[in-house]
């Protein structure tokens, strides 16, 4: 027996009305690697996509190796200040041309035949010129690059349609977030230069979608760490507001045009952010000493090394949580690696830096690993139970109205699993559409 | 909020994760790929018994007497920038005092993380043993580690070099300060939820 819903997942043309409905979404979004191999051309470099901060790369001639889905791309700053996003595949036979993290280059040469490439991706040497023949023309076989790359705020995001409509569009509402997340006025920049810690899941990418903005789960998934506050610490701490019904809290969740949403923790996070913080490595030195430096103004230096209390998620590979920018970057249907750069502020004092280290580890430590857990059991249930080929995402309907892009803004109650809805009307849409091509739009570009 | 963030449960705070500390820490790490010969075979016997007893109070889960071993001013600290890098301003994998050690003992023994449920079973080599006096009168020790993790049918690997730093108490060693780095600190991982 073979369920409509079943063979509507099977082979290319899927009908992707069928597979994500209002209250249930099939298994095969989350299991079939056909539907992750088109995702990885249809939403990744689609929309605006999340490439790495401004403060990884600050100097001319600066580049971080990043991804686009799973293609290879090099963001580099050329001499001249610009950043560009080049795809790292050599034009002649493929080869990755370069495998360093990060570092600071003005070329790149291929190891395979010597091409040698500007870090603005243009083919600017090849070995034995005299034996090209007269056909071969440098000037066609740049390396290919993002027709668009913006950044908001630090934040460099790149696309492939060079039609799209401009960032700052395309994060809508959300830009207003990140300055809020930010704090302090237009001249604060955050500064990523804190390493990165990389997580691995053997999990749907869009697991992590699910619970950008989910208040039903910490109670039971991060219990863990509730337990470990109250039994050893206090009530009030990180987290302990989910223990009643969250949706009595003051929490609250925000559903966004393109896919974006927003869980504010922040009125579960009082008198002060730093008032919930869970005790960690040097608290109460660093407290004492900002006391005595700081006198009455401690409490606000205090909140510089407090969670933001802002879970943001920018569809579909940032989020930010806590003081940390969470980079989602799928691998496979079924395996997925979080990168999560802790954050310092541009204007961060010196006394609560490492306050601030040490209280970010406590959620990688401590919350995170619970998230994962529930992940790969997810993951387990829906790739190894054909019969069952749904999952409920229909928490709150009846509850709130379904949201409309137009509306802007709509804001929901926190275990309400409209914001999940919401993006995964994205996610079809974009699904429906035709991959996008660089052909004919990137500079010196050669048909694909 | 000093009232109210003041006052422990379980202790007094945590006073002694100084920027002098974090200094010591960072310089230590600096330095540990200069170091020469090791002491002798007494000396690094009298080591190992102690590096490998810790081991083995990890794999049968003996956390109360493992965290006996510490020093009340101990640091537990798993660098993500290879070697160790500068604590203070940046991320590691663990970086403990004595209280969060402690919490996380209570943590995973409470029976609450789902990923330890079922819990994990460990086996650890631990080999490459050498000792060596610091002019402080503490003794250094290097070695290296393989740790086996079983899991529901699955088998995982933390392989890399510890260094512990050891203060004597009485007797005894004690260990002050412990570092573990894994090859691939800086790559992603699976859940760690197991003590290295």
């Amino acid at each position: 027996m073979t369920s409509g819903a079943e063979r509507a997942g099977r082979g290319a043309g899927r009908d992707y009305d069928q597979l994500v409905q209002r209250s249930r979404v099939h298994r095969s979004v989350y299991v079939d690697g056909d539907i992750f191999a088109e995702e990885m051309r249809k939403i990744f470099g689609a929309v605006w996509t999340y490439l790495g901060h401004e403060s990884e790369i600050p100097e001319a001639n600066d580049f971080k190796a990043t991804r686009l889905g799973l293609r290879p791309v090099l963001l580099t700053r050329a001499q001249d200040g610009s950043i560009h996003a080049l795809l790292n595949r050599c034009m002649h036979r493929g080869t990755v041309v370069c495998t360093a993290a990060s570092g600071n280059a003005r070329s790149f040469t291929c190891s395979y035949h010597g091409w040698t490439y500007s870090n603005t991706g243009k083919l600017t040497g090849v070995p034995f010129p005299g034996g090209t023949g007269p056909d071969f023309d440098r000037s066609e076989l740049s390396l290919l690059a993002l027709p668009q790359v913006e950044s908001y705020r630090g934040f460099i995001f790149g696309v492939l349609d060079a039609k799209a409509p401009s960032l700052r569009e395309y994060l809508g509402p959300a830009a207003a977030l990140l300055d809020e997340w930010i704090g302090g006025g237009r001249s604060r920049r955050l500064v990523l230069r804190h390493g990165a810690r990389r997580i691995a899941a053997n999990a749907n990418w869009k697991l992590y979608l699910d619970g950008a903005a989910d208040g039903l789960h910490p109670l039971f998934t991060h219990r863990s760490f509730i337990e470990l506050c109250s039994s050893r610490y206090r009530p009030g701490l990180f987290l302990s507001e989910f223990r009643r019904d969250p949706d009595d809290s003051e929490m609250y969740s925000q559903i966004m045009p393109n896919g974006h949403q927003y869980l504010d923790q922040r009125p579960s996070m009082t008198p002060t952010r730093w008032s919930a913080a869970r005790p960690m490595p040097g608290m109460e030195h660093g407290v004492e000493r900002i006391r005595a430096t700081h006198g009455e103004r401690a409490d606000a230096v205090l909140e510089q090394a407090a969670f933001a209390g802002m879970n943001i998620f920018i569809f579909p590979n940032l989020s930010l949580v806590d003081n940390n920018i969470g980079v989602i970057q799928p691998v496979a249907a079924n395996r997925t690696e979080i990168h999560w750069y802790p954050v310092t502020l541009s204007d961060q004092l010196d006394e609560t830096l490492a306050l601030r280290m040490r209280n970010g580890e406590d959620s990688d430590n401590f919350v995170n690993v619970d998230d994962v857990e529930n992940w790969e059991r997810a993951q387990e249930g829906l790739e190894n139970v054909p019969e069952a080929e749904w999952l409920h995402t229909g928490r709150g309907i009846g509850t709130s109205e379904p949201y409309d892009e137009s509306q802007g803004v709509a804001t929901v109650a926190i275990t309400n699993e409209e914001p999940m809805r919401a993006y995964q009307q994205v996610w079809k849409r974009l699904m429906q559409a035709p991959a996008p091509s660089l052909s004919g739009v990137a500079e010196g570009s050669v048909p694909a | 909020m000093t009232e109210a963030n003041g006052s422990w449960a379980t202790n007094e705070g945590s006073r002694y994760v100084t920027d002098e500390l974090y200094e010591q820490l960072r310089e230590a790490a600096a330095r540990s790929n200069t170091l020469g010969r090791s002491l002798d075979a007494a000396a690094t016997a009298e080591a190992a018994s102690l590096v490998h007893f810790e081991a083995r109070l990890l794999d049968e889960g003996r956390y109360g007497e493992w965290t006996a071993l510490f020093t009340e001013d101990c640091i537990y600290w798993v660098p993500i920038t290879p070697g160790g890098g500068d604590p203070r301003s940046e991320w590691s994998l663990v970086f403990d005092d004595r209280r969060r050690l402690l919490d996380r003992v209570a943590w995973l023994e409470a029976g609450w993380v789902h990923p330890r449920n079922p819990a994990p079973t460990t086996c650890r080599l631990v080999s490459n043993v050498e000792a060596f006096d610091q002019p402080d009168g503490m003794r250094l020790v290097r070695s290296n580690f393989c740790i086996h993790e079983s899991r529901r049918g699955r088998m995982r690997t933390w392989v890399g070099s510890y260094e512990h730093v050891l203060r004597r108490d009485g007797d005894a060693w004690l260990i002050h300060r412990k570092r573990a780095m894994l090859v691939d600190s800086a790559e992603a991982h699976e859940n760690l939820v197991i003590i290295l």
